[in-house]
C-alpha cells in the first residue's frame, strides 16, 4: 500500500500515560507531605540507616554469651505462651469460623455480628491488645496468653472462614439433599475438607504467635521480650544482642519445624 | 445387611494417637510454664471496675488523636515507599532464576531470613538504642522490616512466574536490564501491587506499636493515656485506632481488587 506504513515506529509501550502519570504524583506529593510533617530532614532520613548500622555494630558488639544459661526458662516461657495460646484460639477460631462462614451458618444477622467481633479483634495491633490488658489485669504470664489469644483468634477466624467458603457448596448440597443433619453436614462435609487448610493456617498462626509472645515481653507480659526490654535499658547491649541472637534461633527453629510438618501432612 | 465402612481402615487408631499427641503437648506446656492462674482469678474481680470504668469517651482528645493518626500514617507511608524502591532492587539480586550470581542470591536470602526473624518491635528498640527517640528511629525501625517483609515475597513472586519469559527474553538477547524493565516488572507487578498493599498495612499496625516504646504517632498518645490512667482518653484512642485499621483494611482490599481485575 503506502510506503509510509512500513516506517511506523510500533511503541513498546502502548498503555495510555496519563494515568500512571497521576498516580506517580499523587504518591510524589503525599510522600513530600510525609517528610514534611514528620520534620525529618531528607538527609537525617537517608542517613539514619547507614548512621544505625554504624552504631549498631560499635554498640551492641561483642555479644555477651555469660550468662546464657539464665535465658532458658524466659525461652520455654515463650515457646509454652505461643503453643497454648494457639491451642485455645485455633478451638475458638473454628467455632466462629463456622459461624462467619455462609457455607455453615444460614442467619445473616449472627454471621454479620460475628464477622463484626472478629474485625474488631484483628484490627488493633496486637501490641496494643498486650497494652491494654496489662493495664487492665496487670502485668503477667497469663496476660499474655490472654492478649495472643485474643490476636490469633481475629487472624484465624478469617481465615478458617475463607477456607470453609471455599469448600464447593455442591458437595453439601448433596449431602442436604441426602437428608442429612446439620452436624452430620459438619462432620462429614465441612471437617474431612477443611483439614489441610486447617493444619496449614494453625502452623502459620502458631509462627505468628511465636514472634508475638517475644514482642508482648516489652509491654510486661512475660517471656523473653522482658529480658530484652531490661538489658537495653540498662546499657548491657552485648547481652541484649545475645537474647535478640536466641530469637533468631528460635524463629528459624520454628519455621523449620512448621514447614516440615507442613510437607508431611499438606 | 452389610456394613458399610464410612472411614477407611486403620483412620481411627490414626486419629487417637493424632489427639493424644497433640493433648500431651499442650498439656505438658501448660505444666512447664506454671501459669499462676489464682492471681489471675483475684485480677479478675478487679477486671469489670476497670472495664465499667473505661465505658466512658472523652472527645476533647479527638482532634490530638487526629494529628497523631496523620504522623503514623506518615511513618508508614514514608517507610513503605522507600523499603519499595530498596526491596525490588535486592529481590532482582535474590531471585535464582535472575540473579547475576548464585552466590550473591544465597547470600542476601540468608541475611534477610535473620533479619525477618528480628520482631520489628524488637529492632525498634534496637534503632532507639543506636539513634534517640523521635521520626527517624521509627522510619529506620520500620524500614527494616518492610524491607524484609517485602524481599522475601517479591522474590517468591519472580521466581514463581518468571522461568519462561526469562528464557524467552535471553534467547532474543536481552540484557539482563531489559530482561528486568520489559520483561519481568511488568509481568509481576500485579504481585507486587497485592505485596504492597499488605505490606503498608503492617507497616500501619508495625508504627502504632512503635509509639509503645517511645517513638511518636498515636502509639504514644496511648501509652501516655494509659500511664496518667486516663481511662477515658484510652478508651477513645483504642476506638480511634480501631477505626483507622478498619478503613485502612477497606482501602486495601478496594486497591487489590481494582489491580486483580485489570481496572488500572
Amino acid at each position: 500500500m503506502n510506503n509510509k506504513a512500513i516506517n511506523y515506529k510500533i511503541p513498546i509501550d502502548q498503555r495510555e500515560i496519563k494515568r500512571p502519570l497521576f498516580i506517580m504524583l499523587s504518591i510524589f506529593a503525599l510522600l513530600s507531605f510525609s517528610v514534611y510533617y514528620l520534620e525529618i530532614s531528607f538527609i537525617e532520613m537517608m542517613m539514619g540507616l547507614p548512621n544505625f548500622v554504624m552504631f549498631f555494630f560499635q554498640k551492641f558488639f561483642p555479644p555477651n554469651a555469660e550468662n546464657l544459661q539464665h535465658y532458658i526458662p524466659a525461652v520455654i516461657d515463650t515457646l509454652g505462651y505461643a503453643v497454648i495460646s494457639t491451642y485455645i484460639s485455633t478451638i475458638i477460631a473454628f467455632i466462629l469460623g463456622i459461624l462467619i462462614s455462609e457455607n455453615t451458618n444460614k442467619f445473616k444477622t449472627l454471621q454479620v455480628v460475628t464477622r463484626g467481633f472478629v474485625s474488631i479483634l484483628r484490627n488493633i495491633p496486637f501490641i496494643i491488645w498486650g497494652a491494654l490488658l496489662v493495664y487492665i489485669f496487670g502485668i503477667g504470664g497469663i496476660v499474655g496468653v490472654f492478649a495472643l489469644i485474643l490476636v490469633t483468634v481475629g487472624f484465624l477466624s478469617k481465615s478458617y472462614a475463607e477456607s470453609i467458603d471455599e469448600i464447593s457448596g455442591d458437595k453439601l448440597e448433596a449431602l442436604r439433599a441426602n437428608g442429612s443433619s446439620y452436624l452430620q453436614i459438619l462432620f462429614h462435609g465441612v471437617i474431612p475438607e477443611f483439614i489441610p487448610a486447617w493444619i496449614n493456617w494453625t502452623l502459620f498462626a502458631f509462627e505468628i504467635n511465636v514472634r508475638a509472645s517475644v514482642v508482648l515481653g516489652l509491654v510486661g507480659a512475660g517471656g523473653i521480650g522482658v529480658l530484652i526490654d531490661t538489658n537495653i535499658n540498662l546499657f548491657k547491649y552485648g547481652e541484649a544482642i545475645t537474647i535478640i541472637a536466641v530469637v533468631v534461633i528460635i524463629i528459624l527453629l520454628t519455621e523449620l519445624v512448621t514447614n516440615s510438618i507442613r510437607k508431611r501432612f499438606v | 445387611m452389610e456394613h458399610i465402612r464410612v472411614t477407611s481402615k486403620g483412620s481411627v487408631g490414626k486419629s487417637i494417637l493424632t489427639v493424644l499427641t497433640l493433648g500431651t503437648v499442650f498439656f505438658a506446656a501448660v505444666k512447664l510454664i506454671d501459669l499462676d492462674m489464682q492471681k489471675f482469678y483475684e485480677r479478675l474481680e478487679n477486671a469489670p471496675e476497670v472495664l465499667s470504668r473505661m465505658m466512658t469517651i472523652d472527645l476533647s482528645i479527638v482532634p490530638d488523636t487526629f494529628s497523631n493518626i496523620v504522623t503514623s500514617l506518615a511513618l508508614a507511608f514514608l517507610s513503605l515507599v522507600v523499603a519499595v524502591f530498596l526491596a525490588m532492587l535486592l529481590s532482582f539480586l535474590a531471585a535464582s532464576n535472575i540473579a547475576p550470581h548464585r552466590l550473591t542470591a544465597i547470600f542476601i536470602k540468608s541475611i534477610f531470613a535473620v533479619i525477618r526473624s528480628v520482631p520489628s518491635l524488637v529492632w525498634g528498640l534496637m534503632v532507639i538504642a543506636s539513634l534517640g527517640f523521635g521520626n527517624t528511629s521509627g522510619f529506620v525501625a520500620i524500614l527494616i522490616s518492610a524491607v524484609g517483609y517485602l524481599t522475601k515475597t517479591f522474590t517468591g513472586s519472580i521466581e514463581e512466574t518468571g522461568g519462561e519469559i526469562i528464557e524467552a527474553m535471553k534467547s532474543t538477547g536481552a540484557s539482563w536490564f531489559q530482561i528486568i524493565f520489559h520483561g519481568l516488572i511488568p509481568l509481576c507487578i500485579t504481585s507486587f501491587i497485592a505485596w504492597i498493599t499488605v505490606c503498608f498495612e503492617s507497616n500501619l499496625s508495625e508504627s502504632i506499636g512503635l509509639g509503645i516504646i517511645g517513638v511518636g504517632g498515636i502509639g504514644l498518645l496511648l501509652t501516655q493515656a494509659i500511664n496518667t490512667y486516663n481511662y477515658a482518653q484510652t478508651t477513645t484512642i483504642v476506638i480511634m485506632i480501631c477505626l483507622l485499621m478498619f478503613v485502612m483494611e477497606l482501602l486495601m482490599t478496594r486497591i487489590k481488587k481494582n489491580i486483580k481485575y485489570g481496572n488500572s
